[in-house]
Order: structure tokens, then C-alpha cells, then sequence
């Protein structure tokens, strides 16, 4: 991976991936599940690298369908699955309905933020990385 | 006459965190003190999860602000690009206004408000608008070529990165704006 010319963004982006990949209060996302989701969406937006890297960060084999990009087991995944997809490929069709099938899910409101903060972060990767890549590219 | 961009309201569709239920790691993240106890309701849904807000924060305004480096006029047309594609009209708003105050002039704005992204742009300002639309909307498809058509229009592969940057915080920052509440007009 190719990092930012600016020390201090590259330090900023290291403590931003910190905070939500290895949290310190996760509020009931485990690592395995961020990475899978995080996986699936880098895969998603053509980060097949990134993806991969996500993937080799897990510790078990519990998230690894829905990290390929396959259907999850059970419905409260499944809404963070869907969330993650929707948010990631269309963000502009989101909608408070949304917001109301995660908390039909049994989301709590931390889990929430906690969701869309994951899904947001891997958009942004995913774009710096993309644009860096471009960079290495021209004189 | 001038163009301008009304100021909108964000609500948010879930409750924020009252200023009076917050943990101490909840206030400081909001960087709440005696004297300063209004805190946003954008700020206070975020904190919901403190350690992401205060991290991303910080990241942000090195982004958006750092000394050095991209001129902010293109930072913020970078931003307000991405804030078009993501379809998120509150940060457009906020960053079409700053736009307009550091361009010294509305012509852009006013071409991206009225007719769109496929605006008629001056050269330069199209070359970074094509950049961080195809950035914003399909990483994958940006081209080489478009890197270098910014290098022809005088940027630096260090002002570059920085639009990059710019561009793509606003892929986090509308992902949160956009999803957890929506947005209305000030009466």
C-alpha cells in the first residue's frame, strides 16, 4: 500500500484504521466481522489487494461467506450486510428507512455509528488507495 | 448578482447522546468544558462511538486544512464534487459556500448547482471535477491519464495527493452525514 506524501496524514489515516478496526470498545462488533464486512466492500468497489488484506486479518472462519460476498446466517448480520452494500455501492439512495431495518435488526445506536463509521472508513480507504496507486503511475 | 447556497438543518434519525448522559470519554471527545456546552447534533450522534469521531476529526482537519500543500479552493471543490456524486446536499451546501468565499467569485458553484457535474467549466476546473466525480463514483475507473491531466493544468503529485484526500474524505464524511439523518431548509 502506498502511503500519502504527508506524514501526518498518513499518521492520522493509521489511527483513523485503528479506531475502527481494533477498537478499544468494539459495542458488540467483533474484529472478525469488521474485516469481513470491510473485505466485502473493497472487493465491491474493485480493491481486490485491500480485500484480501482484510480477509488474511481474520481469525476464524465464522464471517468468511459474507467476506466473499456471499449471504450471512443470521438476520442481524444479514441487516449489516445489506446496510453495508447500499451504503457502499448507492449512499445517495439511503434513507431513514434504513436506519429503521438496523434497529428492527436489534442494533443499538452505538452499534449503529459504529456500523456506518466501518462502512464510511472503507469508502475513503478504498480511494485513497485507488488515487495513490495513480499517482505511482505518472512523472 | 451573485450566486449563493442557502444554509440547511441537519436532523438526525437517530437519538444523539444527551450532553447529560455523556460518559467522560463521551465529553472530552465532544471537547465539552464549562464554558462550552453546545455541541451539534451531527457531533453528538457521532459520539456514540467517541474513539472513531475524535480520530476521524483530527484526520479530517489535517485534510481540509493543513498548512502547506493544495490550495483550500481545491479542497473544497474536491469536497463538494464528492458531496454531488455521494447525493448528499447538506456538505454540499456547507462546501459550495466555502467554495465560493475562497474563489472570490460564484461561477463555478453556480454551473455545479444549476446544470450539474457535465457543466461548461473552464479547463482546469473540469480536468479536477472529472478526477474526483470518477474518484468518488467508481474508484476503479480513474485513469493514469486523468492523474496526468492535472499534472499538465501545474499541480504537483504532492497538491494531487492532497485533492485525493480531499475527495475521498468526503466518501467517509457524506457516508455518515447522508445515512444517519437528513437534512432541511433554515426558515
Amino acid at each position: 500500500m502506498i502511503q500519502d506524501p504527508r506524514p501526518e496524514i498518513a499518521e492520522g489515516m493509521r489511527a483513523c484504521r485503528a479506531s475502527i478496526l481494533k477498537p478499544a470498545n468494539g459495542h458488540g462488533l467483533g474484529g472478525d466481522l469488521r474485516h469481513a464486512l470491510a473485505a466485502r466492500m473493497a472487493a465491491q468497489i474493485g480493491q481486490t489487494a485491500m480485500a484480501a488484506e482484510h480477509r488474511a486479518a481474520m481469525t476464524g472462519g465464522d464471517h468468511t461467506t459474507i467476506a466473499e460476498g456471499g449471504a450471512a446466517g443470521d438476520p442481524q448480520t444479514a441487516a449489516m450486510v445489506a446496510h453495508a452494500d447500499l451504503v457502499t455501492q448507492t449512499p445517495s439512495r439511503a434513507s431513514e428507512a434504513d436506519i429503521r431495518a438496523l434497529e428492527a435488526a436489534g442494533l443499538t445506536n452505538p452499534q449503529i455509528v459504529a456500523l456506518s463509521e466501518l462502512i464510511a472508513f472503507v469508502n475513503y480507504d478504498a480511494r485513497v488507495r485507488a488515487g495513490m496507486a495513480l499517482l505511482e503511475g505518472i512523472a | 448578482m451573485s450566486f449563493t447556497v442557502k444554509a440547511l438543518t441537519w436532523h438526525p434519525h437517530i437519538e444523539p447522546v444527551r450532553i447529560e448522559d455523556a460518559t467522560p470519554e463521551q465529553l472530552a471527545a465532544m471537547q465539552v468544558t464549562p464554558s462550552n456546552t453546545k455541541v451539534s447534533p451531527y457531533v453528538r450522534t457521532l459520539v456514540h462511538d467517541p474513539e472513531s469521531y475524535v480520530a476521524r476529526t483530527k484526520l479530517y482537519n489535517q485534510i481540509m486544512y493543513g498548512k502547506g500543500g493544495l490550495e483550500n479552493v481545491y479542497r473544497e471543490l474536491g469536497a463538494l464534487v464528492a458531496s454531488a456524486v455521494n447525493g448528499c446536499n447538506y456538505c454540499a451546501s456547507v462546501h459550495a459556500r466555502r467554495h465560493i468565499q475562497l474563489a472570490g467569485g460564484s461561477d463555478i458553484v453556480r454551473a455545479l448547482y444549476t446544470t450539474g457535474l457535465d457543466a461548461d467549466l473552464d479547463p482546469k476546473t473540469r480536468v479536477i471535477v472529472d478526477f474526483c466525480r470518477v474518484l468518488s463514483q467508481t474508484p476503479s475507473a480513474a485513469t493514469p491519464q486523468q492523474a496526468q491531466a492535472l499534472r499538465d493544468h501545474g499541480f504537483s503529485k504532492d497538491e494531487i495527493a492532497d485533492l485525493i484526500q480531499s475527495a475521498a474524505i468526503f466518501a467517509w464524511a457524506n457516508r455518515l452525514m447522508h445515512t444517519l439523518g437528513h437534512s432541511t431548509r433554515q426558515d
